[in-house]
């Protein structure tokens, strides 16, 4: 990436200083704030996530970069009503949101997330049946055939799950989320199972369905550059317990290529965030970040 | 293409079974027409034959076999639905989840026959009894499927469904029972299998007692009059609708549902 394009990308972003707090997210999208769960297991409390504040703005795709167990998937089931946070509120467009409901729609990394009794078609179809998005049965068909060419599975609406690929798979069960029209769309490391090359095509396919539908979407993944080359902003947390280390704001332009320098400087300042420094704190304060991030990096809210 | 193949194989291997089943049959003639055995115990096979097609026309057979199977439906819907209602209370509350486990322990391993002296003693010896025979032999494989099959769906699946809103009773109906299809159609067969048996059984042994009864007591009555070409005939019968229950019917429905879905265990 040429110089000059890293130079405005950097004067675009303002400077705040990192303790002051930022201004409130706007009431549309998703807002998450000062969310904590704890567990009870084996006899002893574990608290899986503290304190967690993140704001998804309508239309944005934002991603959670974070070691395994350090409560991603629990952050994203609390989400989505799947767990019931032990402090802080979940707001969706302003309103509390608890209990599942079809304006957080969740895709699973399980491949086993499909009806295995329903067709590719019918997958989508009967979703959009169960939560009359569509007024007829021939009518959600029309609608699911359109999701299944969104996804690119055109010509597979006839296929049973045990037919289809793992990233076909979760092809279909993307197409399914999108198609009862969710207000955020969360994915919990869907390309997680894939192979290499199927996981890259996934990605790309991802960002064009994101760009054509202009659905919110917040996305978990323990793969740094996964998440570099799909969020706008990225939401970096660590373990034990789970919490926001930083909040970034990804200068780098759509298409993003892993071979551009500021991809690297950026894939290093997660890196070193999640503490893989020699001699870097994990958890507590945050570990110093190199200079050119110091001024990209803005703390989207408190990260106390 | 492969279909065909599959099919020519397929009936290669029916060809075969039927080729054997005749050998075996004119085997069994040669042996009662060889004049060893007395015909009273081993009636050749072309009187069983004769036997079934008069027993048929007569509309004797189908007579019976209609009260058999009207008795074994009765049986099955009553297990079917204790069943459903056994495996929702199970699943509603932990502590009947362990009654059921141990009543489970304690009565899957008696026979339905067995039973049949209580159910005498209690119902008397009409076809209710027979009813309550089958019931107790098709219910308890009937909920143990059940409930494995509602446990064995892939929570993921489950959240999928409450994520589109669905609860209660439709979540049942649009996650539970397809995903535990499998486990249901295995329970249906064991079911089937034992209140075909247990049904069988019971009629045999109330014997003479009913004015009406179905194919055991068709064969108990045959053997009373010592007809024994007409017990071979009901035997056949019995035989018969064992594998056209099993072969077509469970078969048909198997590969139209669990293996379409890739649903099998193995
Ligand atoms: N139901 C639960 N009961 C007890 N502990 C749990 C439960 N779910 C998750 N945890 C704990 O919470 C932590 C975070 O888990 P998870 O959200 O699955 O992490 P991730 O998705 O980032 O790998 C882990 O330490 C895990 O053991
Ligand atoms: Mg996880």
């Amino acid at each position: 990436m040429s110089h000059v394009l890293r130079e405005s990308q950097v004067s675009r972003v303002s400077r705040v200083p990192q303790a002051v707090q930022v201004k409130e997210a706007s009431e549309a999208g998703l807002v998450v704030r000062g969310l904590g769960k704890s567990f009870i297991a084996a006899g002893r409390e574990i608290v899986a996530l503290e304190d967690i504040s993140l704001s998804v703005a309508t239309g944005e795709f934002v991603t959670i970069i974070g070691p395994s167990g350090c409560g991603k998937s629990t952050l994203l089931r609390c989400i989505g009503g799947f767990e019931r946070p032990t402090s802080g509120t979940v707001l969706v467009d302003g309103r509390v949101a608890a209990g599942p409901g079809t304006d957080r729609m969740i895709v699973f990394q399980s491949f086993d997330q499909l009806f295995p009794w329903l067709t590719a078609l019918e997958n989508v179809a009967r979703a959009l049946r169960i939560t009359r998005t569509a007024p007829s049965v021939a009518e959600s068909r029309r609608t699911a055939c359109a999701y299944l060419e969104l996804v690119g599975l055109s010509g597979y609406e006839d296929f049973f799950p045990h037919q289809l690929s793992g990233g076909m798979k979760q092809r279909v069960a993307i197409a399914r989320a999108l198609s009862v029209r969710p207000r955020v769309l969360l994915m919990d490391e869907p390309f997680g199972s894939l192979d290499a090359l199927t996981r890259t095509t996934l990605q790309d396919e991802l960002t064009r369905i994101w760009q054509e539908t202009g659905v919110t979407i917040l996305f978990v993944t323990h793969n740094i550059e996964e998440a570099i080359i799909q969020g706008d902003q990225i939401v970096v947390l660590t373990a034990q317990p789970g919490r926001v280390a930083a909040t970034l704001r990804n200068p780098l332009p759509r298409p993003r290529s892993p071979e551009a320098a500021l991809f690297c400087e950026l894939w290093e300042t997660i890196h070193n965030l999640l503490g893989f420094r020699r001699g870097a704190k994990v958890g507590g304060s945050l570990p110093r970040r190199r200079a050119v991030f110091d001024e990209v990096d803005v703390p989207q809210l408190a990260t106390r | 293409m492969i279909r065909l193949r599959h099919l020519v194989t397929a009936s290669a291997r029916t060809l075969r079974q039927a080729l054997f089943v005749t050998t075996l049959a004119g085997l069994w003639e040669l042996a009662a027409r060889a004049g060893r055995l007395p015909a009273l115990l081993l009636p050749p096979f072309s009187d069983v034959a004769v036997a079934l097609a008069t027993e048929t026309a007569s509309g004797e057979i189908l007579g019976r076999l209609g009260f058999s199977l009207a008795l074994v439906g009765v049986g099955l819907g009553f297990a079917v639905l204790s069943a459903v209602l056994v495996t929702a209370a199970a699943m509603s509350a932990r502590i009947v989840s362990e009654w059921v486990q141990t009543l489970m322990a304690i009565l899957h391993p008696l026979p339905g026959i067995a039973v049949l002296p209580i159910v005498i003693l209690w119902l008397g010896t009409g076809y209710r009894s027979i009813a309550a025979v089958i019931w107790f032999a098709a219910v308890w494989p009937l909920v143990v499927n059940l409930h494995t099959g509602l446990r064995s769906v892939p929570a993921t699946q489950i959240e999928v469904g409450r994520n589109l809103g669905l609860r209660g009773l439709h979540l049942v109906a649009e996650v539970l029972i397809p995903g535990a299809f499998p486990h249901i159609l295995s329970g249906m067969r064991v079911a089937w299998a034992r209140a075909w048996q247990a049904l069988v059984a019971a009629e045999m042994v109330f014997g003479a007692s009913g004015g009406e009864g179905g194919l055991g007591w068709f064969i108990y009555k045959r053997r009373f009059f010592m007809e024994i070409p007409g017990v071979f005939a009901g035997m056949i019968v019995i035989v018969l609708i064992g594998l056209v229950v099993e072969r077509v019917l469970f078969e048909s429905v198997e590969a139209r549902t669990v293996r379409r879905w890739g649903m099998t265990q193995e």
